[in-house]
């Protein structure tokens, strides 16, 4: 249910990764979820589409990792162009 | 190009979360988060457990809800002090909502903060908001396998409460089942079944309570 607030700080992390290592673009998202955490993978891909178009990150690829052990939501890495 | 990042995505509220319990700790104050589905009893657990305390003035009550004061209000005869949040929608509470609740709330001579989470047995499970102890109440009346269902709210729970015991007669529910499917989550719970209106098991849990506080 909190889908929202997770895709945003997604776009917030994305953003700041863009600025710091000044690329152009970002193709990809890697972010690992636990499958303890009850994140609704749709619910978070629809809610991501729409937050990223609004802070200017077209066609950006959110690929989710489902680990196993952990709990935890986190960006793993980024994928970009300088 | 491929960068590493290794970021936790909801890591803003953690730093608060963290901030918040040093704080609290530099005041001698411990927080305690009660979680659990709408209308397993939370804040009737709170109620009988501030009945039982003689020192009450020791205790605030921080509530949660999406709207309306009722639970507040169920509480104000007790003569706590209670700060009232309302998330507006939200369904859970997070950590900074707790820094402004904070703000509004006397920490002198207080030695436990009750938080009383929005009803929703998922998503404040992934938001600490500073808390030492973290407990989760089930009523019996929920029925089985919620632990598996629901695995994070219990695996970061150090207490479990399995309230309504006195309503176990008119249930099809075994609770020992429920205890079984708990542990293999987490190990480490404490669980305590007792009912929050008759009172029954109420004494262990208490014991419980008072040998914390006075650990504090």
């Amino acid at each position: 249910m909190h889908e929202v607030t997770v895709a945003e700080n997604i776009v917030k992390i994305a953003l700041n990764v863009m600025k710091e290592h000044s690329l152009k673009k970002i193709n990809k998202i890697n972010i690992k979820v636990g499958k303890m955490s009850c994140i609704n993978e749709e619910s978070l891909q629809f809610a991501f589409e729409i937050l990223a178009k609004e802070s200017g990150l077209e066609d950006v690829d959110l690929h989710i990792i489902r680990e196993n052990e952990l709990f935890d939501i986190y960006v793993e890495s980024i994928e970009g162009e300088k | 190009m491929k960068i590493k990042v290794v970021e936790p995505v909801l890591k803003a509220n953690r730093v608060m979360a963290e901030e918040i319990r040093r704080y609290l700790g530099s005041k001698g104050v411990k927080l305690i988060n009660i979680l659990g589905s709408p209308g397993a009893g939370k804040t009737q657990f709170i109620k009988r457990t501030l009945e039982q305390l003689e020192n009450k003035e020791i205790i605030g009550v921080i509530e949660g809800d999406i709207s309306t004061t009722f639970d507040a209000e169920e509480l104000v005869s007790l003569g706590v002090e209670i700060v009232q949040i309302n998330t507006k929608g939200a369904c859970h509470l997070d950590a900074r909502m707790i820094k402004q609740a904070l703000e509004q709330m006397r920490l002198d001579g207080k030695k436990v903060i009750f938080v009383e989470n929005v009803g929703n047995l998922v998503c404040p499970a992934e938001f600490p908001l500073g808390e030492d102890l973290r407990i989760l109440v089930l009523s019996l009346t929920e029925g089985l396998h919620k632990p598996l269902k629901y695995p994070l709210a219990f695996r970061t729970s150090q207490v479990l409460i399995l309230n309504k015991s006195d309503l176990l007669p008119h249930l099809d529910v075994n609770p020992s089942i429920i205890r079984e499917e708990a542990l293999s989550i987490n190990n480490q719970m404490r669980i305590f079944q007792l009912s929050s209106l008759t009172g029954e098991g109420f004494s262990n849990w208490m014991d419980y309570f008072q040998n914390y506080l006075s650990t504090l």
